[in-house]
């Protein structure tokens, strides 16, 4: 397995508000991948999306081996709690800190099952035979309108309310997150990316670029180029997994 | 971020006390040291200001609102950007938000509900003449005076947010409860929008409660859209028949059932108010003796105040919608004059001059309006046939741009009226010529100064080429003409100079030439303009070709459902047919969509149970097709995946396939089902919200080939759960402790339920179940948290 991550700020922001992590993968049990698309003013989105992954990770270490194998998802989902209340509280102590959030879509990968914890509309997508697919669901207005069937999925890529989320971690009290798994073969391709790529690609250049067989990071660079060429109008971040 | 008490913004505007956060901005008190009065701060939040596109939209905005000038319209002083804190500063206004006012005291009577009303309407009437359209109206923009007045506030301003950051609607983002359906769906926004709103917002006064409520963003939005209207005397029964069907009017889902426009409302507004003071005065049921005012007015009213409005407030409304109507009648006219005084000779608090020293365009030329106002009346035709002006124009403009510099230099501040309407009309074009003049003009003064110069060597056979760039090309022909030179025109171009204007030239100014020498030029042709054509009921791309072969920008495309216009068609243009426009300006089609509910949106029926699905496929407008079972680590009889993916349009009366779950374990759920998807184990750890499993390719043959294996127990067992002490007791001695067992992610029940002091803590509690459930844990009620079990690994 090959994992590599980027995460650029894109044309036109003053900051980048996303923050990624990638663990290493030779092997070791924890093996996980998160990005997250932070947001609130000022530097408030910055310490939004890099706070959560590490209150994150640093409770996924904390926990035995053991525990963590038995009970993977569970961890995951302890893991997301302990981000949105320490945010949450954060962001009720510190006037600079109001009303800050962030997506979150960590994917973790233990005896070739895919385990996914998953908040707002950042993405994972899953590459297999030659089709992408999107795993996560966005917890956006529109996507939900999309599923209750009230508007199509072209309407809603231009509704003006597109970029409403309707979850986040540490916009409130608690958070429900949604949880994936998913069995994993050789051959498989993941990529976890924010909205920065997905709003200024389609889904049809990522499958495309993804089955042209180049290296990891070489896709990698490519996607991210192909973003900011078309506008690159917030902060790019992706994660590609490679279990070619 | 809030800003310091103290904090100067725009080097005049004190920051003098918080008093509100709304969902773009924070709204301070504030004091103008310049003109010595309270004015009110908006500041935006960085959030939106951080878009690279905000500064543009704010300021088109911002500018479009302060053209609005009405006693009913919270009026906008100044806008501009201090250090990268974008503000508007505005009317200050003693009193409160109407959205408090409906908190503490609706439901109001029928008199103050239409006094309000109508002056909402009166004000919205202004707006839409304007061409202003709101589309955020709601209790929280609305201001209540404490004499009772009316100010709408935030004109436009929800337009500016329209950006890519992310941000999250919670039920805290009020707007969503008045949002019309066609808001909700993302769908064209005009005039009709801001009825809807209001109309919602007329449903609050009279009952106390928004019509349409809901746990998050989307369930209100999906109320809008297909809920009716709750019954108005269900909340309040004392309502007359009038009213009711005004409010129903008004928020009809469909935009052709509503008024046609605000003053249409405004009028049935107006027969509802003398039906209701005669209902009052014949002693009718309706609350008599209950003063409008003294409901609707904020505590902080004097009893006068009151007094005042409660005897003769109908009477007050009943002026208002007059001289509403006068007013009306004189924004023609105000259009055509600019300076004839405001129709119902009411004045807002004070009048201010734009002054030169305000930071409004610290960044922008254009922006600097230097030039007099007097001669606005003129520009204005120039406004109006944008870009049609002539060399007598640009006189005037020079003349009254030096004007204007020795004005601003005295700092001669005039509480002029005509002169603050006028300012505010202003727009950037007419800046941008004004700017390209005046460097015409003294670039035509320094080429005088060298035409002289270069007479003294006349008789020469050598000449000094001058400079002829910025020249009309006329000037420039007998300039040269004098010196000896030829002047070649041929090299025409369109350019933001005035057409006729000599751009540049092929020789270099100060080069010596023999006598008789061709000097080269380009000369302008002016901004490339074309009349904007009538593209209404032409196909959508027959009307782009028109428009862009003309040379307009490509329009942008905005949809909407239609009764009477097939699909496909352009509905409305925007500008209108004739509009002079040059290639950079924007352009906005509505095309339709054909008739609602003739296409549909297939919903996400994966994760419902199929005896749902059978329910509810027919009010989606499609049909059932195959059902077919596969094993399953999901729930019996929930769909696992259905054929046609949510979110596609179908035609109506489509049939969709559904895969269901037979409620089997999978035989083995790891390595054998290659490339299907239907073998996901997806689970959502406290909304049941199973994943997408839209693409069931090989599900039929994978179901046939799964052997029926019959594990599940139904026998009772138990399992233990350790409960740990919530992190704090909050000085109490004991507190309850619950858990509750939720299947299939609806079917609640309370499994545990005791109260414990905190010695109890930590301690075991063993629940009996069967199969998989989730089970959540709540300690005075808070949520502590939630697994998902299988009883059957239980004992």
């Amino acid at each position: 397995m090959i994992a590599v991550g980027k995460s650029v700020i894109g044309l036109q922001r003053k900051n980048n508000e996303d923050s990624i992590f990638v663990s290493d993968n030779d092997g070791t049990l924890k093996t996980f991948f998160i990005v997250a698309d932070g947001m609130g003013g000022h530097k408030a989105g910055e310490v939004a999306s890099s706070m959560a992954i590490d209150i994150f990770k640093e409770y996924i270490y904390s926990k035995a081996d053991d525990y963590y194998r038995e009970n993977t998802l569970d961890t995951l989902v302890e893991g997301l709690t302990k981000a949105n209340s320490e945010l949450y509280e954060l962001s009720q102590k510190k006037d600079e800190y109001d009303g800050m959030g962030t997506t979150f879509t960590c994917a973790a990968i233990r005896d070739m099952t895919l385990y996914i914890v998953h908040v707002g509309d950042s993405r994972c997508y899953l590459f297999r035979n030659s089709v992408l697919k999107q795993l996560t669901r966005d917890h956006s207005f529109v996507m939900e309108m999309v599923k209750q069937g009230k508007l199509s999925l072209s309407e809603a890529q231009r509704h003006p309310k597109r970029n409403v989320i309707t979850r986040a971690v540490g916009t409130e009290k608690r958070v429900k997150a949604d949880t994936v798994i998913e069995s994993l073969y050789q051959g498989d391709i993941l990529i976890l990316c924010t909205d920065g790529l997905t709003t200024m690609i389609d889904d049809k250049t990522i499958q495309d670029e993804l089955s042209s067989g180049k290296n990891a990071k070489e896709m990698l660079g490519i996607l991210i180029d192909k973003a900011n060429e078309n506008g690159g109008s917030d902060n790019i971040s992706a994660v590609i997994i490679d279990l070619r | 971020m809030t800003l310091n008490v103290g904090t100067i913004l725009g080097g005049r505007y004190e920051i003098q006390e918080k008093i509100g956060t709304g969902g773009m901005a924070v709204v301070y008190r504030g004091h103008d040291n310049k003109l010595e009065r309270n004015v009110t701060i908006k500041v935006m939040k960085e959030e939106f200001t951080g878009d690279p596109n905000f500064k543009n939209r704010f300021n088109t905005e911002a500018r479009s609102a302060a053209r609005l000038s009405h006693p009913n319209i919270q009026s906008i002083y100044d806008v501009g950007e201090d250090n990268g804190i974008y503000y508007i500063v505005m009317e200050y206004i003693h009193g409160d938000s109407l959205k408090h006012v409906i908190q503490e005291k609706a439901p109001f009577d029928e008199i103050t509900t239409l006094s309000i009303t109508v002056q909402m309407a009166a004000a919205l009437s202004h707006a839409h003449k304007k061409g202003v359209i709101h589309r955020d109206i709601k209790p929280q923009n609305i201001l209540v005076s404490v004499d009772g007045t009316i100010k709408i506030t935030d004109f436009g301003i929800a337009r500016t947010a329209d950006v890519s950051t992310a941000t999250v609607t919670t039920n805290a983002v009020g707007s969503v409860y008045y949002f019309s359906p066609e808001q909700a769906r993302g769908g064209y926004v005009d005039e009709k929008s801001d009825i809807y709103s209001l109309g919602i917002t007329v449903f609050e006064m009279l009952t106390g409660h928004v019509p349409f409520d809901g746990n998050n963003s989307v369930a209100i939005a999906l109320k809008h859209l297909n809920s009716e209207l709750p019954d108005i005397r269900q909340f309040n029964p004392n309502v007359s028949d009038i009213i009711i069907s005004i409010v129903k009017k008004a928020t009809e889902k469909r935009k052709d059932d509503r008024y046609d426009s605000i003053d249409d409302m405004l009028s049935d507004l107006e027969k509802a108010i003398t039906f209701a003071k005669d209902k009052k005065t014949t002693g009718g049921k309706l609350n008599p003796g209950t003063a409008a005012a003294s409901v609707i007015a904020p505590k902080t009213a004097k009893a006068e105040d009151m007094s005042s409005a409660d005897g003769s407030g109908a009477t007050k409304i009943g002026l208002n919608s007059v001289s509403n109507a006068d007013e009306n009648k004189n924004d023609k006219i105000k259009v055509e004059i600019p300076g004839g005084k405001k129709a119902d000779g009411s004045k807002p608090s004070a009048f201010e001059k734009y002054n030169k020293s305000m930071k409004i365009s610290k960044d922008d030329d254009y922006e600097n309006d230097n030039y007099e106002d007097d001669d606005y009346k003129d520009m204005k035709v120039v406004k109006r046939g944008r870009n049609k002006y002539d060399t007598v124009k640009k006189q005037d403009y020079m003349k009254n741009n030096k004007r204007k510099s020795n004005n601003y230099d005295n700092n001669n501040y005039e509480d002029d009226e005509d002169e603050f309407y006028r300012r505010k009309e202003k727009k950037t074009i007419i800046a941008a010529i004004v700017t390209a003049l005046i460097i015409i003009g003294i670039i035509s003064f320094f080429g005088a100064k060298l035409f002289t110069g270069g007479a003294l060597f006349s008789g020469n056979s050598q000449v000094t080429v001058p400079n002829f760039t910025g020249m009309t090309i006329d000037d420039a022909k007998s300039k040269a003409d004098k010196l000896g030179l030829k002047i070649n025109d041929n090299d025409d171009e369109y350019s933001d100079y005035d057409e006729g204007t000599v751009l540049s030239q092929e020789t270099d100014e100060g080069e010596k030439v023999a006598k008789g020498t061709e000097i080269n030029v380009a000369v302008s042709k002016g901004k490339k303009t074309f009349s904007m054509p009538d593209v209404v009921n032409e196909s959508k791309d027959d009307a782009i070709n028109k428009i862009t072969s003309l040379g307009g920008s490509k329009p942008e495309i905005q949809y909407d459902y239609s009764d009477t216009i097939d699909e496909g068609i352009v509905m409305e243009q925007n500008p209108a047919a004739q509009t002079e426009l040059d290639s950079s300006e924007r352009i906005i089609l509505v095309v339709s969509k054909g008739q609602e509910n003739s296409k549909i949106v297939v919903p996400e029926f994966v994760g419902k149970d199929i005896s749902t699905v059978k329910s509810e496929i027919d009010d989606a407008g499609l049909s059932l097709g195959n059902i077919s079972k596969k094993d399953s680590d999901a729930v019996k009889d929930k769909v696992i995946s259905q054929s046609v993916a949510s979110g596609t349009e179908v035609e109506k009366g489509t049939s969709v396939d559904f895969v269901i779950s037979s409620g089997t374990q999978p035989e083995d759920n790891t390595q054998d089902n290659t490339n299907d998807n239907t073998d996901n184990n997806t689970n959502d750890n406290t909304e049941n919200n199973n994943k997408d499993n839209t693409k069931n390719d090989n599900t039929k043959t994978d179901n046939d080939s799964n052997t029926q294996t019959t594990t599940s127990d139904n026998a009772e067992k138990s399992l233990a759960f350790t409960i740990e002490a919530p992190s704090s007791f909050d000085d109490k001695n004991s507190v309850s402790v619950k858990m509750l067992e939720i299947v299939n992610g609806n079917t609640v029940s309370v499994v545990y339920n005791q109260t414990k002091t905190s010695a109890d803590f930590p301690f075991d509690v063993s629940i009996k179940g069967t199969g998989k459930v989730e089970m959540q844990l709540y300690i005075d009620n808070v949520y502590q948290w939630s697994k998902k079990v299988d009883f059957s690994e239980g004992n």
